[in-house]
């Protein structure tokens, strides 16, 4: 995927004073500022990178001759192992948050061997390469001294622990308020949200109830925060409740909206093997270097593009359809899909400082090709989206598009027509056609066997 | 509610009466209050860890005993 810039300080990257991120020649790099020197080199010397980057904990980078930037600050620059897509907290399954999670109390463990700490812990700085949740932050180390609480304690708190139990022990949907809040869920509004029943849970007491007490009692207070005694032990002790607490979290993705639907479709067994052999045959005709698949469901689709060893992005607006297919990619030890959540009529937007800090999703596209299967229907009728602003959506996303029809005689429209009104007197073949045609050159159509629904294959126009 | 009132008239006295020491250095804002939680939780779950190390120490010794004591009842060549 390409970025949205190729020069320029990511927006990101402007809150610690230890270094930045910046394109530069469409390459992306890490500036070292000269403040954080001492703990820099101390995360190369004392072997702690290489251990986190050899059991896949960090990315991997290489130190390059300096190239720009700010000079004035500079100590070194690193060229990081690229992270082919950004995704954010919110647009993670539960299972995709948990792992994230232990992964970064698995670094902080690991640090703590080496004599190093984190600083701080946001779940912005796990992304997902290659199947994996691994921790993009060089420059989040710093020394530990023995006796010195977790500083990124709180974060840790707010940013896993919070939306994993509200996901886990109040409603899975509650992992949307990362969107609302930057820093994780505050833990007053956690502890408030969460069933009173979570109280006798020791991990969720201390570190979600209590902490919020805690907070709220401290909030006024001006007392000397020079720092309380922390033992090593109880260092290690607070990392395993956390670890220990994370674990115990479990949502159940049963019961899911899309989840019986290909038992619950028209579809035959022939139809719907014919509709795999015809998406494969059209990915075979792109040579996509990347694909989106848009309302991916668990991704059986997104498995063609996959499969092939196209890097796929798998995106459902249903939580346990994304969790069902996270936990198939951990099963199958998949490398080149990624399942996120995301809802096409309000995806994500760009949000925190200058609405630049985590970009949208548009922001991160285009993809190469889009998969659009049983997915026009929802958009046209279910969210009375015309036509012409389909064809525009996808004209935006993407350079290819294979785009599933679903005419009105189709079950699953005569379904979603059952509690309205038919006011979709333009839903017919021949205005689809009509419309996409102007934005893209249809260069096949294959109806599927057994079944009323056309595939197509369309290019984008040069001039759009 | 009167639940919630156990918890705070426990645990609050206590929190007051830390003893704090140093200057944090760190350029997010950890919170006074998580700072004070982590030195009574830590204080509680390092005595677990302590307790962990400790009992495998002693299996540790135990074990380390009792495949001596096989050893030497083995018969010399």
């Amino acid at each position: 995927m390409k970025s949205p810039k190729n020069s320029g300080v990511v927006p990101s990257s402007f809150r610690d004073p230890s270094g930045f991120v910046f394109w530069q020649d469409g390459s992306i790099y890490r500036q070292i500022n000269t403040i954080y020197k001492e703990d820099y080199d101390r995360l190369m010397d004392s072997g702690l990178y290489k251990a986190l980057v050899e059991t896949r904990l960090m990315v991997s980078h290489e130190e390059v001759a300096y190239q720009g930037a700010r000079p004035e600050s500079a100590y070194k620059l690193i060229k990081p192992e690229p992270v082919p897509f950004i995704s954010y907290p919110y647009e993670w399954s539960f299972s995709q948050l948990k792992d994230a999670a232990l992964t970064s109390l698995n670094i902080q463990k690991k640090a703590l061997e080496f004599g190093m700490s984190l600083k701080d812990c946001s779940a912005y700085n796990v992304q997902f390469v290659k199947g994996q949740p691994v921790f993009i932050d060089t420059l989040s180390f710093e020394k530990y001294n023995e006796g010195s609480p977790w500083v990124a304690y709180r974060q840790f708190c707010q940013h896993f622990l919070a939306p994993l139990a509200l996901m886990s022990c109040r409603d899975v949907r509650l992992g949307q308020l990362f969107r609302s809040h930057l820093d994780g869920i505050p833990l007053d509004l956690a502890s408030k949200l969460l069933p009173w029943s979570t109280r006798f849970s020791f991990s969720l007491l201390s570190h979600i109830h209590l902490h919020a007490r805690t907070q709220t009692h401290y909030a006024d207070k001006r007392i000397d925060t020079r720092r309380p005694k922390l033992s090593r032990l109880g260092f290690i002790g607070i990392i395993s409740s956390l670890e220990s607490g994370v674990k115990r979290l479990k949502w159940n993705p049963g019961g899911t909206e899309w989840g019986d639907y290909y038992q619950d479709t028209n579809y035959s067994a022939e139809a719907f093997q014919h509709k795999k052999q015809v998406v494969a045959e059209f990915l075979e005709a792109i040579h996509a270097s990347n694909v989106w698949d848009l309302g991916a469901n668990t991704g059986i689709f997104s498995r063609i593009a996959s499969d092939k060893g196209i890097p796929t992005i798998s995106f459902d607006i249903d939580p346990a359809a994304v969790e069902k297919n996270y936990l198939e990619c951990r099963r199958r030890g998949e490398m080149n899909i990624l399942p996120l959540l995301s809802d096409l009529t309000n995806p994500s937007p760009g949000i925190g400082w200058q609405n630049k800090e985590r970009m949208s999703l548009a922001e991160r596209g285009p993809a190469d090709a889009v998969l659009a299967l049983a997915l026009i229907h929802h958009l046209a009728i279910s969210n009375n989206t015309p036509f012409a602003k389909i064809a525009d959506f996808f004209a935006s996303t993407c350079d290819s598009l294979i785009v599933e029809f679903v005419p009105k005689s189709d079950s699953q429209v005569q379904r979603l027509l059952a509690t309205r009104e038919d006011i979709f007197v333009d839903y017919t073949q021949q205005a689809f056609e009509s419309e996409f045609a102007k934005l893209f050159v249809l260069e096949r159509s294959q109806p599927i066997t057994g079944s009323k629904r056309i595939l197509y294959l369309m290019r984008r126009r040069e001039s759009t | 509610m009167k639940r919630s009132m156990l918890p705070k008239t426990l645990i609050m006295p206590a929190l007051l009466y830390l003893p704090f020491h140093q200057v944090l250095h760190a350029y997010i804002d950890p919170g006074t209050g998580s700072i004070v939680l982590q030195a009574v939780i830590g204080a509680l779950v390092g005595g677990f860890v302590a307790i962990g190390l400790f009992w495998n120490r002693i299996k540790a010794f135990v074990r380390n005993l009792f495949s001596r004591s096989k050893k030497s009842e083995e018969p010399k060549e």
